[in-house]
Order: C-alpha cells, then sequence, then structure tokens
C-alpha cells in the first residue's frame, strides 16, 4: 500500500487575505480534503522543512524535507480560483502508482535490483540442485520447449529433473508519485515534487 | 492523512481480490495472482498461443473530497523487450471498449454492474480476451475488443475509469493478456511495469 509522499506543501490564500494550509504548520495534520468553502485568490508553495515533515508523519502521512523553490500563483482578481468546479476544479492533486521489482536475499535481506542475480552483500544465488547426484548443478540442460530443467550428469544415463533451491526472492515495490495541477486564467501549470535541473 | 493506493488482482470464480505489494504478478497459463514458476507461457509451434487473462483494478482508501480520470500506461516497449516478435502478432493487450470507460466493472454498488469473469484456458494456452467462444464476456463483442498496449504511453494513456468517488473504492479493474506467435523467444523475462495516474482533491 504506497502513500505520496510530499516535499512542498500549498498555501491557500483567500480574497479577504486569510489562509488555508494544506498541513497545519503546528500539528502537522493535513487540511487537503478541508471544504473551505470560498475561493482562492493566491497558492504558494513552499518547501517543507526538517520540523514540519517530522510533524506530518507523526500524523500518519509521509513526508521529506526538501529544499525546493518557494512557488507563487496568483489568479486575476475578478477570476479566483475554483475549487468547486466539476468535473475537475482549477487546483488539484495526481498520483502516479508504479510498481517496480525488486529482489531480496533471503539469508541477509539485502534488497537489490533485477539486474543482478547474485546477492551483492553475500553473494547467494538460486541454484539447481539434483538429488541424485547430491550436489548443486552449476550448468543444467535447460530444454524450453519441454519446460524442463535437467542434471547434465544424469542425463547419460537415466535424465532426472533438477529442483531450484531458491534463496533470492523476488518482491513489488511501490512508489506512489504525485505533483499538483493548477488552472489560472486558461494556463495550466504543472507543479512537481522535484526540482528539475538546467544544464547551464 | 492522504490516500492509500494499491492495485489488486483479480482471481476465481468469484474474483477473489488480492493486492499486488510485495507480490510478483506474473503472465503464466493458471488463474492465480502469485503463481511463482508455475504453470508458464507456452510458445505455439503455429497460429498463437496466450496467456491467461490478468484482471486488475487500483484500490484508495484515505481522505479524500474525489477521485476521477483513472489511466494506466506502459512504456511502450512490452513486445520487444519480451520477445514477442511484434511483426507477427505477438503483443501485450487490454481490454477495450468501444465507447466510455474501457475499465471492467466489478462491483454493483461502485459500478453499477459486475462484470468479472474469471480467466480460461488450459495448460498449453489461456482464453484470449478476444476469442469468438471463450473470450471475456464485457470485451469479445467490441468491435475493436483488445488494444496493443504498446500504444497505450504516457501522452496517450488508456482510459480505465472516469469515477468520480467520493470514498473508499475499487476502480474499474483493466483486463491484460500476452497473444503469442511461434517466433516468440524462449525464456526467462525481465520485469516490466505498468503505470496509473489518477486526479485526487
Amino acid at each position: 500500500m504506497a502513500r505520496p509522499t510530499f516535499r512542498r506543501f500549498w498555501v491557500e490564500i483567500h480574497p479577504d487575505g486569510s489562509a488555508s494550509p494544506q498541513f497545519d504548520p503546528f500539528t502537522g495534520k493535513s487540511h487537503e480534503t478541508s471544504d473551505a468553502g470560498q475561493p482562492v485568490a493566491q497558492v504558494l508553495f513552499y518547501p517543507i522543512s526538517p520540523g514540519l515533515a517530522e510533524k506530518i508523519r507523526a500524523q500518519g502521512d509521509v513526508a521529506e524535507p526538501s529544499e525546493l523553490p518557494v512557488l507563487s500563483f496568483e489568479a486575476p482578481p475578478c477570476q479566483p480560483i475554483d475549487l468547486e468546479k466539476r468535473p475537475l476544479p482549477d487546483f488539484y492533486r495526481t498520483g502516479t502508482l508504479r510498481y517496480y521489482m525488486r529482489r531480496i536475499c533471503g539469508f541477509c535481506e539485502a534488497e537489490f535490483g533485477t539486474d543482478v542475480e547474485v546477492c551483492p552483500r553475500c553473494l547467494a544465488k538460486n541454484q539447481w540442485y539434483c538429488g541424485t547426484c547430491d550436489s548443486l548443478i552449476a550448468e543444467p540442460i535447460v530444454d524450453r520447449e519441454r519446460d524442463q530443467v535437467r542434471c547434465p550428469i544424469c542425463e547419460k544415463t537415466e535424465p532426472r529433473g533438477l529442483k531450484m533451491i531458491r534463496c533470492i526472492g523476488d518482491f513489488n515495490e511501490e512508489k506512489l508519485y504525485t505533483h499538483y495541477v493548477l488552472e489560472i486564467d486558461g494556463h495550466r501549470h504543472l507543479i512537481l515534487d522535484y526540482k528539475i535541473k538546467c544544464k547551464q | 492523512m492522504a490516500e492509500v493506493a494499491t492495485i489488486v488482482e483479480l482471481n476465481g470464480p468469484t474474483g477473489v481480490k488480492t493486492s499486488l505489494a510485495n507480490k510478483v504478478a506474473r503472465f503464466c497459463n493458471e488463474d492465480s495472482a502469485e503463481p511463482q514458476l508455475n504453470n508458464p507461457c507456452k510458445i505455439p509451434p503455429s497460429l498463437f498461443s496466450y496467456s491467461f487473462r490478468k484482471t486488475h483494478s487500483l484500490r484508495i482508501t484515505g481522505d479524500f473530497r474525489q477521485v476521477s480520470d483513472i489511466y494506466v500506461y506502459g512504456d511502450g516497449t512490452f513486445a520487444a523487450d519480451w520477445g514477442l516478435d511484434a511483426a507477427n502478432g505477438g503483443a501485450l493487450r487490454i481490454g477495450h471498449r468501444d465507447t466510455g470507460d474501457n475499465g471492467l466493472p466489478i462491483d454493483v454498488a461502485l459500478h453499477g454492474t459486475n462484470e468479472y469473469a474469471q480467466a480460461t484456458g488450459d495448460s498449453t494456452s489461456g482464453h484470449a480476451i478476444d476469442d469468438p467462444v471463450n473470450g471475456h464476456p464485457y470485451y469479445m463483442s467490441q468491435s475493436t475488443p483488445v488494444l496493443n498496449f504498446d500504444s497505450c504511453l504516457a501522452g496517450a494513456p488508456c482510459k480505465i475509469d472516469s469515477g468520480p468517488y467520493t470514498e473508499d473504492f475499487y476502480s474499474k479493474a483493466w483486463v491484460l493478456d500476452l497473444k503469442i506467435p511461434p517466433s516468440a523467444i524462449y525464456g526467462a523475462k525481465s520485469p516490466k511495469s505498468i503505470t496509473a495516474i489518477y486526479n485526487i482533491f
């Protein structure tokens, strides 16, 4: 079960000057679904500080501090940001859920990518075992057409299948990325939670 | 608290839901959320063979006012990376509806109907989504019952569910299968990701 990781938070400024933050700065509690009930004149995005990240985590959400720049978006006076517009309001968030296959070593519990077959920490690997020879087989006969893996030693007398001794497991790691979408005055802004490096 | 999202697979005659978190979903010749290496897909001597269909849904719980516009997409290289020989018809395919959402309704209360159908087949081949006799009932009669999933990219994702949902839900499901030609390449395949996106406020 994946949760979005917040690295910046928004503050809505209403036409009367009042402000509604996404996270309470004192408790870290999320106000994302609080019904402000009034239009928004300005939206500010601040990076999450280490202290605020800790408070947000204490409330059950996932946050990490960042040094993202402060962003400010102002709506034209006669066209405030409409949070009640449907089917989508002028300001909403998008979640992107991806699954990444990862491997885990049964001996040392190291987690690593799928590009390696051998545990990088303890060098454990899945191996084929022959019950007749009572030994691990480094180069088995792999018969794709019959979906068989056989012992090359026993092949000469009585062909025998091998058993996989599995110590490297696969699992899916869930990652949920998130970004904000803000539409002001006909322009659509994507507010990402990371800084894009520009080549100088 | 912000939302929690996961993908579930539906299996069995009644569509039992299993979260794929910390599991490995594999296309194979059985109806199972975690088949390990059992019943691998077969390369046919002629025509095509198919994997058993996979039915997946997005599960979202937590605090939100509304979730809508659920899409899925890939990186466009499933056929190439898995040696399916696209030139000869091999592909990863996704169920498609001629109009409206492409997703499969799986909950009467949430979606109005439940059109789930268990994946079927035998040890040599599953039944394709668009099989004229044993295909998926929700898709097989469409004029375009399947799309090549390699055409579902970030810029043109496949719309699964318009929503909207205002409380914890399972989205409409997406149904996938593999179409395997005789020229497909044998062997273990590298893992690949499917991305699900949604709007939330």
